[in-house]
């Protein structure tokens, strides 16, 4: 066979494929509305596809057929993923254009698929329907938010939220004699209090002058920028931002503020040994996973749910208090939030969106999400109904007061995860003292920039 | 053979005497390494019954009396683990069957079956064992969505009943070691291919054939990624599936997902045992020795 | 088939038989190969996001890939791996079975073959939780017994040197799979020549070097095979212990195309990937067939 006549096969062979995923790529046609005059008769079948815990499970499946009864319009399907596969589950889903009407998601996943159309613009829908969003906090709309084409869009609605606020381990503050921190504490009242909190296996503390930071037994501070890139929470108390800008698509970690900031934390971890470098991996606790609710720190920011964590575990006695407060009074807090987008490709959009109003409703969430180690409703209505005080901890208001002031973890647009976990080792290597930290920044800043340029909105 | 001549014939009294001695040897050289390959496991079972407050004692010890046994019960009733088994069950033996029987039908017709083409297709199929799973996992998918066949065992069953190129590659090499004087015989005797495959090469496979139907069974039994994709319905869900809802980042039930890795280990090691039947035969005397 | 030969009404019949037998086999083929891999083709050189049209992306992607450095890293990890796990692996799996045979008939060997196969045959995450454990640096029996003879363990998996150790290791621990192979193939093979050697006087060395390895030879090409494509898809001990790290070294080239494509949304340098990952293996397949002529001997040919 010639060249040519190869080529030719090649060619054909590649418009086969275009072809091919060309019609997969285009969107099948969708219904509109379906506004008919007269009742309709045959249930709507609408698939709500959910990625939750076997304990949210239980809730939300209970609720959902209790909608389900109430509102004979519809039919409901409900997909339940597991968390570990939600991921997958969503980009196969997405790639075949088989997405469910509505769609559970959590945004730091959710905005590849926003940049990538998956999901509707529901600003339309919203005011069709005059579908009040006062009621949400307005800080956990913005990871939904996406521009397109120059008009700023909605592209989900919050639903439940995990705010970062601060766990610890009354045990160890008895063991310290110390009083155990309130709201009114400062990081450097931290910073004190975990000198004093930090255990070496011989049982010195770490102001002790034989302190052996090599043999940390016990952490005063969970970690000092534990999530690297996203451990944005950790810098803004402090008068910095490493977001340069709103979207966090570009990121600033060598200017001036910012490597004080990050300084403040590296002291801790290099310099006096209180808090982990390497706090989810187990490099330098000897276990991966949550140091803290493994009983290895004293103080640390965790989200709410492991609340659920501790309280199942039961081996714990702990509070909650609000993060601590930086040199100017601010306090930062990460929040994950979980909403609900509608699909594209839904053939019954309206009825999507009205099930999403639904499964919105104050009464719905506070039924579903308000339990320690679920979410946090994302409406200020019912909010505060997660509080539990029949379980600890007992200053669950705490979390309900870092909601005002909380941000979505980022950066959350496409290369988010990518620059993460491609600058992860950076950080931990600086922050264990094994490079220098300023040239390192300069690294994980032209390192992040790179990726979430490229990556794209 | 003339390598092997050498020193003097033994008698057969010491040749019986000297496999037994072997056979010790060997059997305790097998308890030994047994142990180390169940070490995990004596974890997982040491996790899997103790209660969730005490999973992070330190230093960590072994048992804690009283064992927890509830938290088999408490992690089967979590989710519908039940009907998630049976759903395994029936997959995994549907699968069983259709990669047998297709597998070796192929690796028969590699193996003795002259034809124009072979190679090519034989150079084809080893090529698609060296396909990585992503690679085909979302364009399958899509076509599988294109044709209505989401929420159904059907795209990962069928793939069962095409012969899956690892088993054809190994039926291949093991009926290339059948000898060829049986199967010219049968041929001579006017015997198809297919008689032959089911009165020859079958009954002389029994250990290829076990093995294989183990290995398919293990395979549908523990996939995760398929059932993921493909199904949408709790209620058809699979073992694997479940499993992965007692851990997850925000999530954690250490405890709950051993005690349910051990039970959905049972059936495996049922099946694992029983096919030992047919791949060893335990009742040989003389063999080959060591 | 260089002779000119007319063929013969048997090699017809033959030939045909051949055809209907691998029906089945082609039929997938088709259906589960060449259609998703022509789209895996068409996904590396178009620019694809679901929903929106495609874009001529030509040969981006697939430069992206190739430069990449984190490619570079897996395929040399993944190189480490299969040069440390597959002797190691196959050698302990024919030491287990040569075992197993030897000491057939004693009581209980069947619940000792099920343990020594039991890591293969449970799920992947049950394992790599179960391995990780093991080989936890604090807290593991492998440290632990080190200690006990005066070692001071290594980091495993934490530290970047010893993590691709401890992988391999797991690779040995889940050798029960090859290990039954071997152990059917051993069942399988004809005792006469056995008999004959010993006959001779022949020692069991001799025996085994002569007789049993080659006899055993078209399995153990099989495994190693099999042994080598798994080393380049090999994913969840990497996915669930070590995310590829610590700093990339245990990324390897099965975990490297799933974080492009899932976790970093680069579909088409994933598909590029795929296809190196393919071609490689392909590559590597071929040579080792081109070699086995010299070593792998089948007894029902000449």
């Amino acid at each position: 066979m010639t060249f040519a006549g190869l080529s030719a096969r090649a060619a054909s062979l590649f418009a086969v494929c275009a072809l091919t995923l060309g019609a997969c790529a285009a969107p099948p046609p969708r219904a509109q509305d379906a506004q008919v005059a007269s009742a309709p008769t045959a249930p709507i079948k609408l698939r709500l596809g959910v990625s939750l815990t076997a304990e949210e499970l239980k809730d939300y499946e209970a609720a959902v057929k209790a909608l389900d009864e109430a509102r004979p319009e519809w039919e409901i399907a409900l997909e339940q993923v597991p968390q570990d596969g939600n991921l997958e589950k969503l980009t196969a889903n997405a790639a075949a254009g088989a997405l469910p009407d509505v769609q559970y998601v959590f945004t730091n996943q959710a905005r590849r698929f926003i940049a990538q159309g998956a999901f509707l613009d529901l600003t339309p829908l919203v005011a069709k329907y005059t579908f009040d969003l006062a009621d949400f906090y307005p800080n956990l709309l913005a990871p939904l938010q996406f521009e397109r084409d120059g008009a700023q869009g909605l592209y989900g609605i919050p639903t439940n939220a995990a705010p970062e606020i601060v766990f610890y381990n009354k045990a160890m503050f008895d063991a310290a004699k110390l009083d155990y921190p309130t709201d009114a504490w400062t990081l450097d009242d931290m910073r004190v209090a975990a000198r004093k909190l930090t255990l070496d296996k011989s049982g010195r503390n770490a102001e002790d002058p034989a302190f052996d930071k090599s043999q940390v037994a016990q952490w005063g501070w969970y970690g000092a920028l534990p999530a690297g890139l996203y451990s944005r929470s950790f810098i803004t108390p402090l008068d910095a931002d490493w977001c340069a800008n709103p979207d966090c698509s570009q990121m600033d970690f060598t200017s001036a503020p910012v490597l004080k900031a990050i300084q403040f934390w590296a002291d801790m971890s290099v310099n006096e040994g209180t808090a982990l470098a390497d706090t989810f991996r187990g490099s330098q606790t000897g276990a991966g996973g949550d140091p803290f609710i493994a009983g290895q720190a004293a103080m640390g920011m965790n989200g709410w749910f492991a609340i659920g964590q501790l309280n199942s575990q039961g081996s714990i006695n702990y509070d909650v208090v609000q993060p601590f407060k930086g040199p100017s009074g601010t306090r930062g807090s990460g929040v994950s939030v979980s909403g609900y987008a509608i699909s594209a490709t839904s053939a019954n959009p309206d009825e999507a969106f009205k099930l999403l109003m639904a499964l919105s409703e104050p009464a719905f969430l506070s039924r579903v999400w308000a339990k320690p180690g679920h979410g946090i409703p994302a409406r200020r209505s019912v909010a505060a109904d997660a509080v539990d005080t029949a379980h600890p901890p007992a200053n669950q208001a705490a979390a309900i007061a870092a909601l005002e002031f909380g941000q979505p973890f980022a950066p959350y647009t496409s290369g988010g995860v990518e620059a993460y976990l491609t600058t992860i080792d950076l950080f931990i290597a600086a922050l264990k003292g094994e490079r220098a930290l300023e040239p390192t920044l300069k690294e994980i800043e032209t390192t992040a920039n790179d990726i979430l340029q490229k990556a794209g909105p | 053979m003339g390598a092997l001549r050498g020193p003097k014939v033994r008698s057969e009294k010491s040749k019986v005497e000297s496999s037994k001695g072997h056979s010790i040897f060997f059997y305790f050289l097998l308890l030994t390494c047994a142990v180390f390959f169940l070490f995990p496991f004596m974890w997982m079972l040491s996790t899997a019954l103790k209660p969730g407050h005490l999973l992070f004692v330190e230093p960590p010890v072994w048992f804690i009396w009283p064992p927890a046994w509830n938290n088999f019960v408490e992690a089967w009733n979590s989710a519908g683990f039940g009907r998630y088994g049976v759903n395994s069950m029936w997959v995994a033996g549907v699968t069983i069957i259709g990669t047998v029987g297709s597998s070796s039908l192929a690796g028969f017709a590699f193996a003795t079956l002259p034809a124009r083409g072979k190679r090519l297709w034989f150079g084809l199929l080893l090529a698609t064992m060296m396909v990585p799973a992503w690679a085909t996992l979302i364009p399958s998918f899509l076509l599988f969505s294109r044709l209505g066949l989401t929420d159904s065992y059907l795209p990962f069953v069928l793939p069962a009943f095409c012969a899956p190129a690892v088993y054809v590659f190994l039926f291949r090499q093991s009926f290339l070691g059948l000898p060829p004087q049986l199967l010219d015989a049968a041929e001579v005797d006017g015997a198809t291919p297919l008689q032959s495959y089911w009165h020859i090469a079958l009954p002389l496979s029994k250990p290829v054939l076990a093995t294989v139907a183990v290995f398919a069974f293990i395979g549908a039994w523990n996939d995760f990624l398929n059932p993921l994709i493909y199904l949408r319905s709790l209620e058809k869900y699979t073992l694997a599936l479940g499993l992965s809802f007692l851990n997850g980042p925000n999530f954690q039930r250490l405890h709950w997902q051993m005690a349910m890795s051990l039970v959905a280990l049972a059936p495996v090691v049922v099946i694992v045992l029983v096919a030992q039947k047919l791949v060893v035969n335990s009742f040989d005397v003389g063999g080959i020795h060591l | 088939m260089r002779n000119h030969q007319r063929h013969s009404h048997r090699d017809r019949y033959r030939e045909k038989w051949f055809y209907v037998l691998i029906g089945p086999w082609l039929i997938g083929f088709a259906l589960f190969q060449v259609v998703p891999l022509s789209a895996g083709l068409g996904l590396s050189l178009f620019d694809w996001t679901p929903a929106q049209p495609l874009r001529w992306a030509g040969l981006t992607q697939v430069m992206a890939a190739l430069t990449d450095p984190r490619t570079h890293l897996a395929l040399v990890n993944t190189a480490k791996y299969v040069l440390g796990s597959v002797p190691l692996t196959l050698g302990l799996a024919l030491v287990l079975a040569m075992s197993f045979h030897a000491a057939r008939g004693m009581p209980g060997t069947s619940v000792l073959r099920t343990a020594v196969f039991l890591p293969s045959v449970m799920s992947g995450v049950a394992i790599a939780f179960a391995w990780a454990w093991l080989f936890d640096p604090n807290f593991g029996p492998v440290n632990g017994a080190l200690e006990t003879i005066g070692i001071a363990g290594p980091g495993w998996f934490k530290n970047q040197h010893w993590a691709m150790p401890a992988m391999v290791l797991l690779s040995a621990w889940t050798c029960g799979g090859a290990m039954v192979i071997y152990l059917a193939a051993l069942q399988m093979l004809p005792r006469e020549l056995h008999e004959a050697a010993m006959l001779d006087g022949a020692g069991p060395w001799a025996r085994f070097r002569s007789i049993t390895l080659p006899l055993l030879s078209p399995v153990t090409f099989y495994l190693i095979v099999i042994a080598l494509i798994s080393a380049l898809q090999l994913f969840t001990p990497a996915y669930v212990i070590t995310r590829g790290g610590p700093q990339g070294a245990t990324l390897m080239t099965g975990l490297h195309v799933y974080l492009t494509g899932f976790q970093f949304g680069r579909f088409g340098q994933a598909s590029a990937l795929s296809l190196l990952v393919l071609l490689i293996a392909l590559a590597v397949t071929a040579i080792q067939f081109k070699l086995s002529g010299r070593w792998v001997h089948y007894e029902g040919q000449k």
